[in-house]
């Protein structure tokens, strides 16, 4: 009855799905033969038959022998290291649990050891971390793989599951199983550098110089005068030169707002967002004041400090299919004041999430700031898609053009709000400005 | 899917030898260079178009233009350039035509694996047809064929058997590397030496053993082992058995028996029944191929069958059981069984005076249960076979061969006046048919009146009438559940030497005549050779009636039709008869050497495996040499800079404990955590390391480091349990 009780959630059609795929997973890599194997064995049958029974063929006789002999053989050495190598493995690791905690884009030695006995013949063993949120970069020193992860996304992980996979290198058997490992892993999203202006919302919203009163920040650009603009602005050395008014502009003025909601929203994509979010935990000191708000996907409430603040961004990973879905739940509990000044931390690709921001918005009538992280390190080059005479007559890998997405996506966004660019490694932040990026 | 280059590389030369052995009989001269330069950038070519991910589509179609090319060669070179004389066809053969197909054939086997590994399978095949493509005459035991390469190797003390097998061999071996993929070196030519091992095993089973033959019986006639064994005990009760062994009985070992036919023709004749005997069906009377050869017969009596056929009797079918034909207890003159060892003899009921003794020496090629025997074999015992690999078995017949003419019996009776009553039904059981005394006594109504009454001349007469009226035909097969014999003579008269023997039989039994069907092999004498071996072949297997003649014994009562569709008996290929007459008779070189007497090559299996012993010896010692010396080395060390075989020789002992630096980052390290850090080994460590970083030492360390080293292994020693330690100093492959 336990078991019934403990499986009845999963005797759901999707369930017992996923259960018959698992199963046959298991069935499939335990089962040694391989396609090339089959078709071997099953020619082998119709030779033994049609030439070397019936017609004494001599050569195919021999030919079918050593076949027979060293499939047996290579599937004996498969089988025998399958064995070995999951007796040893986890004997090898039998105790102790990996307990750390680290960021993105950190390096943890997980001090698993995999069994590899080079000296088998035929036989090759390779393995692969099955969790997606580590890359895993592995080094054979005579018996044993060690391997060290560097994560590339944040996550709680109570095991790390191994695919080891044995086989011959001729491609006749191949045997596949997974190892576990207990651990205790806390991957926090890696620390950005950040920048206030990010989170700063402009007095007025129009971004040309402000023509009286005290501009703040470095006067950045310039451009023709225009009526209004004070006179100290003007650059006359260059009007001396070229008989053309020209003001140096100072950048929009700007004004602190510490009365506001930030709300971080998980999806597909969404780590340098995250990383951003657990900046601006850290850097605004959240539990000092009480008009900042924010929250995280998944959590339903508003974090009282940055430590809960940092645990919500790294459990809202469970939540990317349904990003945005807190929205509403966390709203209600905003002040009115702070939702005027509202920042949706976003994830970089579209996906379900946008929805439930769209219905956020109808709801409160607000017009946030969407703040969209990227790393511009890591931004690949502008991809050259291949021609029209290239794609016919060779296979083309289908390339996502980052930068045209990104554009996509502040051209949708900018519907809804304002879209503000942040580079996590430099902390610039650079305002959407419809097609002009 | 990729493969490394040198896996590429190994491919091409793989390909390009098989290339030109495909290519070998075709074409010759500069051709050969032509091919193996077409393969090469066949390869290439697929390896680019690989790089460049061309589409497989693109692949199989350049590929097909390639053989379409090499194919319309001929038609090219006849009807658009007009040269059709017989010089233009083969000088363009060499250019154009199989270049232009092995280009093709390759880069698309090329293209195709070099995407998908289950595609590495057709170059496997490719290669391994290249040999058996060339020898492929030599199957179903053509051992003259290819004629030069057979006679070279006979000639010069080879056994084509076991070179055809080397071949095999060597195929298989070259062709499974067809399977690597991306591979790393080391490994691969460790896994070839392992294969190049399984190999030279299988050499070594296969040298004596005989290949496995499936044996069908064409004619459906059943040859159960257990009923042989049995005797005929089964005197017509044991209907299911005899159902199937109704027929004129061949000697196969087929255990299938829907094959079985022949017999009484009853439910033979839903199977293809030729006659007697067994061969494959594929080479019987209707088959396309050439018949193989199943057995080899030596006489060493002079013997010429009054009838001009040799016939070779495995048994005979004489009990109704009401539905069949079957073998019974009272044919005991009749050995059906070969014995493992010893002999058997039949029960003595031919007159000798009437009959001639034949010696015969019988070596079957495939097995059978029932023994052929030349006429009626009276003794059987085994004799030493000459050549296992080629013989299943060699028996020895004693046999009583008829020489007179049936007409010199007439005035005999059939059946002899001291058998029983039970003896004379038995041989004069018939279907519950009025229709076969009906048709016999039309026919013997015709008898002289001098003769009437004779028995003699009514089975003449039943003979000769059969003859007159039956039209010879292997198509119809009388799938008559009840009685295809009737069907037979009362139907079409259709049908071939199972029906017509069954018929004879029970017309003969009708008109009081003591007759049996007997099944075996039936050589025409004029359509062999003239030496003293006679091969028999599959598809002279045969069915034909015995009549019992008081005092005489059983009678073969041989019946010709004279209609027939069958197209006439192919002369035996005499050289095949006279090779298989000279290895039965134990000349190795089937009669083309010399000598007789001389053997043939023999591989050195014993000295094969004690070298491959000794140096896998050889190599453990050398490494557990190599362990010493490191050891060793380090204690004798006198030079500064040499001092780094100190630490050598103490980091080696550590890792022979199981203990190696390779977990750490560094020997530091290493040394700090294993030994600790004011040890004896981090002390030599720290040596070893200034040395390395060009510090100027000098005597005094070399002292300092050798009175440190039995330190370094006695902590060694400390750190490792005593079974650790025994396990270090066996294992022979420790890395430092």
């Amino acid at each position: 009855m336990y078991w019934l009780e403990k499986y009845r959630s999963k005797f759901t059609l999707k369930g017992v799905w996923h259960i018959i795929r698992s199963a046959w997973h298991v069935v499939r890599g335990l089962f040694p033969f391989t396609w090339v194997s089959i078709i071997l064995i099953a020619l082998m049958y119709y030779v033994w038959f049609w030439e070397v029974s019936e017609h004494a063929n001599q050569i195919l006789y021999a030919v079918v022998l050593v076949w027979l002999l060293a499939f047996a053989v290579i599937l004996g050495f498969t089988l025998l290291s399958a064995v070995l190598v999951y007796a040893v493995t986890r004997y090898a690791n039998r105790s102790g649990v990996l307990e750390e905690k680290n960021e993105v884009g950190g390096h943890i030695s997980s001090g698993y050891r995999i069994f590899h006995p080079f000296f088998m013949p035929f036989v090759t063993i390779e393995s692969k971390l099955l969790e997606s949120g580590f890359e895993r970069h592995a080094t054979t020193h005579w018996l044993w793989e060690q391997e060290w992860l560097k994560p590339i996304g944040r996550g709680r992980f109570e095991h790390l599951h191994r695919t080891v996979t044995i086989k011959d290198i001729f491609g006749l058997t191949s045997i596949t199983y997974t190892l576990s490992q207990r651990v205790s892993l806390e991957i926090q999203p890696a620390q950005s550098h950040f920048e206030m202006v990010a989170f700063q919302t402009q007095t007025s919203g129009d971004g040309y110089s402000h023509p009286e009163g005290d501009p703040r920040g470095e006067l950045i650009e310039m451009r023709r005068y225009q009526a209004g603009d004070p006179l100290r602005l003007v650059l006359w050395k260059v009007f001396a030169r070229s008989r053309k008014l020209v003001v140096r502009a100072p950048e929009p003025a700007i004004v602190e707002e510490n009365d506001m909601f930030v709300y971080f929203v998980s999806g597909q994509e969404d780590e340098n967002s995250a990383s951003m979010a657990r900046s601006f935990l850290s850097s605004f000191g959240i539990s000092d004041k009480e008009e900042l708000y924010f929250a995280a996907d998944g959590a339903n409430r508003l974090v009282r400090d940055e430590k809960e603040g940092i645990s919500d961004i790294i459990d809202s990973v469970s939540h990317r299919s349904h990003g945005g879905e807190g929205l509403l739940t966390v709203a209600p509990l905003v002040s009115s004041g702070a939702m005027s000044h509202c920042f949706l931390l976003v994830p970089k690709k579209i996906g379900l999430w946008l929805e439930h921001v769209k219905k956020f918005i109808a709801t409160y009538q607000t017009r946030p700031v969407f703040i969209l992280s990227v790393d511009a390190s890591q931004q690949k080059p502008r991809v050259v898609k291949p021609g029209r005479l290239k794609r016919f007559f060779c296979e083309t890998d289908s390339v996502r053009d980052e930068e045209q997405d990104l554009k996509d996506l502040c051209k949708t966004l900018s519907a809804y709000g304002s879209v503000r660019i942040v580079d996590v490694t430099t902390g610039a932040a650079t305002d959407y400005s419809g097609g002009a990026q | 899917m990729k493969e490394s280059i040198w896996v590429q590389i190994l491919k091409i030369i793989l390909l390009s030898v098989s290339a030109f052995g495909y290519t070998y009989p075709l074409i010759e001269g500069v051709g050969h260079i032509i091919v193996v330069i077409a393969v090469v950038i066949a390869s290439i070519f697929a390896a680019l178009c690989a790089k460049w991910r061309i589409r497989t589509l693109w692949c199989v179609l350049l590929s097909a233009f390639y053989i379409a090319v090499g194919l319309s060669g001929s038609y090219l070179t006849l009807n658009v350039f007009g040269m059709d004389t017989m010089r233009a066809t083969i000088q363009m053969s060499r250019f154009w035509y199989f270049p232009g197909l092995i280009f093709g054939i390759v880069f698309l086997t090329r293209s195709l694996s070099l995407r998908w590994r289950t595609a590495q399978l057709i170059e496997s095949t490719f290669i391994v047809g290249t040999l058996v493509y060339l020898f492929f005459a030599h199957r179903d035991f053509n051992l003259q064929n290819p004629r030069e390469f057979s006679d070279y190797l006979y000639s010069n003390g080879y056994d084509p058997i076991e070179i055809y097998r080397w071949m095999g061999i060597g195929l298989a071996f070259l062709s499974l590397p067809m399977l690597f993929g991306k591979t790393r070196p080391g490994k691969a030519i460790y896994s070839i030496i392992v294969l190049a091992i399984i190999a030279l095993l299988v050499a070594n089973l296969l040298a004596e053993s005989r290949l496995p033959i499936h044996i069908e019986d064409p004619l459906g006639l059943k040859n159960n082992d257990d009923e042989n064994e049995k005797g005929d005990k089964s005197d017509g009760d044991n209907d299911k058995d005899d159902k199937d062994k109704d027929g004129s009985g061949s000697n196969s070992d087929s255990d299938d028996d829907s094959e079985q036919g022949g017999g009484s023709a009853d439910n033979n004749d839903k199977n293809n029944g030729k006659g007697g005997g067994n061969s494959n069906d594929n080479q019987g009377p209707t088959g396309n191929e050439s018949p193989q050869p199943v057995a080899i017969a030596v006489f060493y009596d002079e013997y010429e069958p009054s009838d001009g056929i040799f016939h070779f009797r495995q048994n005979v079918l004489s009990a109704y059981d009401g539905n069949h034909l079957v073998s019974s207890d009272y044919d005991s003159d009749v050995i059906s069984v070969l014995p493992a060892s010893g002999s058997a003899v039949a029960t003595p009921l031919q007159n000798e005076e009437l009959h001639t003794k034949i010696s015969t020496s019988m070596f079957l090629i495939k097995d059978h249960s029932q023994p052929p025997q030349v006429a009626m074999g009276q003794k059987i015992f085994t004799i030493q076979n000459p050549d296992p690999k080629l013989f299943v078995s060699a028996y020895a017949v004693e046999s009583l061969g008829m020489t007179m003419d049936l007409t010199r019996f007439i005035g005999r009776h059939s059946i002899p006046a001291d058998w029983s009553s039970e003896k004379v039904d038995h041989y004069l059981q018939i279907p519950d048919d009025p229709r076969y005394k009906a048709l016999s006594d039309i026919i013997v109504r015709q008898i002289d009146p001098r003769f009437i009454g004779d028995d003699i001349v009514k089975a003449m007469y039943i003979k000769s009438w059969l003859e007159k009226n039956v039209f010879y035909t292997l198509k119809n097969k009388h799938i008559d559940p009840d009685d295809p014999t009737a069907s037979f003579l009362f139907g079409s008269l259709r049908g071939y030497c199972v029906h017509i023997a069954h018929s004879a039989v029970y017309l003969l039994r009708s008109q009081g005549i003591a007759a049996r069907v007997a099944i075996g092999y039936a050589i025409d004498n004029k359509m062999r050779g003239t030496g003293s071996a006679v091969l028999i072949l599959g598809n002279q297997a045969h069915a034909w009636p015995e009549i019992f003649v008081d005092g005489v014994g059983w009678v073969t009562l041989e019946i010709f039709p004279e209609n027939g569709d069958e197209p006439p008996r192919e002369f035996v290929d005499q050289s095949l008869e006279s090779l298989f007459g000279e290895l039965a008779r134990d000349d190795k070189s089937g009669g083309k050497a010399q000598d007789p007497t001389a053997t043939t090559l023999q591989v050195p299996w014993k000295s094969i495996w004690f070298s491959l012993l000794a140096l896998v010896l050889a190599a453990l010692l050398g490494c557990y040499v190599r362990k010493v010396v490191i050891i060793v080395m380090g204690y004798s060390c006198h030079n500064p800079k040499h001092i780094y075989r100190v630490l050598r020789s103490n980091i080696f002992v550590w890792s022979m404990y199981g203990h190696s630096w390779r977990k750490y980052s560094t020997l530091e390290s290493f040394a700090r955590e294993e030994a600790g850090s004011d040890s004896a080994t981090a002390k030599l460590v720290a040596l070893g390391s200034a040395a390395k970083f060009g510090a100027q030492l000098n005597s005094n360390d070399v002292k300092k480091a050798l009175e440190l080293l039995p330190q370094a292994q006695k902590e060694a020693s400390a750190h490792t349990t005593i079974v650790r330690k025994i396990l270090g100093w066996l294992n022979p492959f420790v890395r430092i």
